[in-house]
């Protein structure tokens, strides 16, 4: 079975690795729950990237991020046999990955309110510019501080740059309850840029993109 | 409008953060993915196995420990206190309310014994299931749990009622020797000198009984017509169903009347005494409706037709009750029934036309001369004419009745009557 090819790709150089057995959605749900080997394949290769990356945000570093991908891999597997419509696939798995995301969120809060982690932990700096380096650990140390429901919603609207109602369907919650978490995300990180200087200076940047926008 | 701080700080994150790669390569990731949704899989099994079995366990130690519970229970008497203080009862020790309130006895069963003013009684033995209450004089108002195997016993003076689950009232005078007990529901079983075999009372009935009239009547050999009449009793009646309950009080088979008339053709109806006796009046009430009233009284033996009589009246349904004995009356003038419908007949017409209830009660007098229901019937003949202000026949009467029945129910009225 040959598979059709995404229109960006080059089509005359690229070599695709047939997979038989699994084409649209509906024929890879068929085969998650027949736990067909062919199908995993499918699913890491399809949403592969989009997991991680979306759990890498959300946490924030790449601590448990391979145990957590392939968590949200064994839910989906293990739980695909409630999803009604084959087109959802998307949402459902990112929804898997984000629960697991809130609960690691969760689980790293207590351990750092009982002492066995550090606020300070953060892998998701690139160290090419030491001033945006600066206010990236300001940034994850900011979003450490904002409540898992809170810093996932905030990560899939305006990092991943999903709309509100999938945001909400990626949640697992209604859109006003996102826009609550959201609200709660903006409050803390206002309070803490308000004392931070670095952060300040973001505000401040912001303000002024603001201003100098059409 | 401005960006807001999360609008930069989510550019900032998405622009910078580069995801590191995965360790291992995507076939391995996909392998391990397989393995470990089987694990999964065999971790919830497992779980939901443990779970059964210790769900399993824990109802078979609730079933045990309730059973160990309930064993313990069981074979421990049942307690009593008295009062609202909740004193702890003493079983032999006499207890009496106060003039004017009524005092609880709570048995730890459910079950309570209230005693009323002037009563006097003691709880005599207790039992797992049940308790013995031994009333020396007063009334006491009985409302016994309805329990298995339950074993409670009220004795009223020398009487013994076997209580199944009930509430009812009971009283003895020890001064008149008259006990009376009305019950309010279920069923009891009264024994007592006089009576031959436990009398059965259920329903709504009211039962009064007096020692020596009982006696007097045994040794007379009086007809056993009603059973219970065989052996006793002026009735006293309260109320029309009281009145009425001595008629609807259950016919032992041995006690048969001997002089019933059996009708072959009455094959229908044949268990309608035995029904009424039960209290299924408006059941058989229908059922003779159903065939064909007149149908039915035509084929109705003595017995049966008594019955319907009984039913009719106790629900209220005065004028076929009236035609059901009138039948009787007509169809079998020499059975025992027959008169006992002329009493009734009394009973009926005495609210509408007392000159007609008066007459019929003359004539069960003459119809029954040593009849169980003489002493009732000479009783209502000497208030009736009392009510209607025919006082010299009243008193006449009035001096039968005190010779007759020195005890009876109305032989206060007739002495008052006599008392110039």
């Amino acid at each position: 079975m040959v598979r059709t090819l995404p229109p960006s790709a080059p089509q005359m150089a690229t070599v695709v690795r047939l997979r038989p057995g699994v084409g649209d959605e509906a024929e890879l749900v068929a085969g998650l729950r027949e736990r067909r080997a062919a199908a995993v394949d499918c699913l890491i290769e399809r949403y592969g990237a989009l997991v991680r990356r979306s759990l890498y945000r959300v946490l924030g570093n790449a601590c448990d991020l391979d145990d957590l991908e392939q968590e949200t891999y064994i839910t989906v597997l293990a739980r695909c046999h409630t999803l009604r419509e084959p087109s959802a696939l998307r949402s459902f798995v990112v929804s898997v990955a984000m629960r697991l995301a809130r609960n690691e969120l969760r689980k790293r809060a207590i351990r750092r309110f009982v002492g066995l982690d550090s606020l300070e932990r953060s892998g998701a700096v690139t160290a090419h510019d030491p001033s945006g380096s600066q206010v990236m650990r300001r940034v994850h140390v900011a979003l450490d501080q904002v409540d898992a429901n809170a810093r996932v919603a905030f990560v899939l609207r305006h990092v991943e740059g999903y709309e509100l109602t999938e945001t909400a369907a990626a949640c697992g919650c209604s859109l006003a309850t996102v826009k609550r978490w959201l609200a709660r995300a903006e409050q803390t990180l206002k309070a803490l840029a308000a004392q931070d200087p670095v952060l300040q200076g973001l505000l401040k940047s912001a303000a002024s993109e603001g201003e100098g926008a059409p | 409008m401005s960006p807001d701080i999360l609008e930069r700080c989510g550019r900032l994150l998405a622009g910078t953060s580069t995801v590191p790669a995965r360790d291992s390569s995507e076939t391995e990731l996909s392998r391990r993915v397989l393995t470990g949704a089987v694990e999964r899989e065999m971790r919830g099994r497992r779980w939901r196995q443990g779970l059964s079995v210790s769900l399993l366990l824990v109802g078979l130690f609730s079933g045990y420990a309730w059973t160990r519970w309930n064993a313990a229970n069981e074979s421990a008497p049942v307690a009593f206190t008295v009062g609202a203080a909740h004193l702890r009862g003493t079983v032999g020790a006499y207890v009496a309310p106060s003039e004017a309130v009524p005092l609880a006895l709570q048995f730890s069963e459910g079950s309570l014994v209230e005693l009323l003013p002037g009563a006097r009684a003691r709880v005599s033995g207790t039992s797992p299931r049940g308790a013995t209450v031994l009333l020396e004089s007063g009334s006491a108002k009985v409302q016994v749990m309805h329990r298995p195997k339950a074993e409670w016993t009220v004795m009223a003076g020398p009487y013994s009622v076997h209580v199944h689950g009930t509430a009812f009232v009971v009283g003895f005078d020890a001064k008149s020797q008259v006990f009376e007990l009305e019950m309010l529901s279920g069923i009891v079983s009264v024994e007592g000198p006089g009576l031959q075999v436990p009398v059965e009372i259920r329903g709504a009935q009211r039962f009064s009984h007096h020692a020596g009239a009982s006696a007097a009547a045994t040794s007379r050999g009086a007809p056993s017509a009603l059973g219970l009449a065989t052996s006793s009793l002026p009735l006293a009646a309260s109320s029309s169903l009281a009145a009425d309950g001595l008629a609807s009080l259950p016919l032992p088979a041995t006690h048969a009347p001997a002089s019933s008339v059996t009708d072959s053709a009455a094959t229908a109806s044949s268990s309608w005494a035995s029904r009424v006796a039960r209290g299924d009046y408006a059941a058989v009430l229908r059922e003779s409706e159903a065939q064909g009233w007149n149908r039915s009284l035509a084929q109705s033996n003595s017995r049966d037709l008594l019955a319907l009589a009984n039913a009719a009246r106790f629900l209220g349904r005065s004028q076929q009750g009236r035609e059901a004995l009138m039948t009787l009356r007509q169809r079998y003038p020499s059975a025992s029934e027959s008169a006992q419908a002329a009493y009734l007949l009394g009973r009926l017409a005495e609210s509408q036309a007392p000159a007609d209830a008066l007459s019929w009660y003359a004539r069960y007098q003459r119809e029954a001369p040593s009849g169980a229901l003489l002493a009732e019937a000479l009783g209502r003949r000497v208030v009736l004419l009392r009510d209607s202000g025919k006082l010299a026949e009243a008193r006449e009467l009035a001096g039968e009745y005190v010779r007759r029945f020195p005890d009876g129910p109305y032989a206060a009225v007739a002495r008052k009557l006599l008392t110039p």
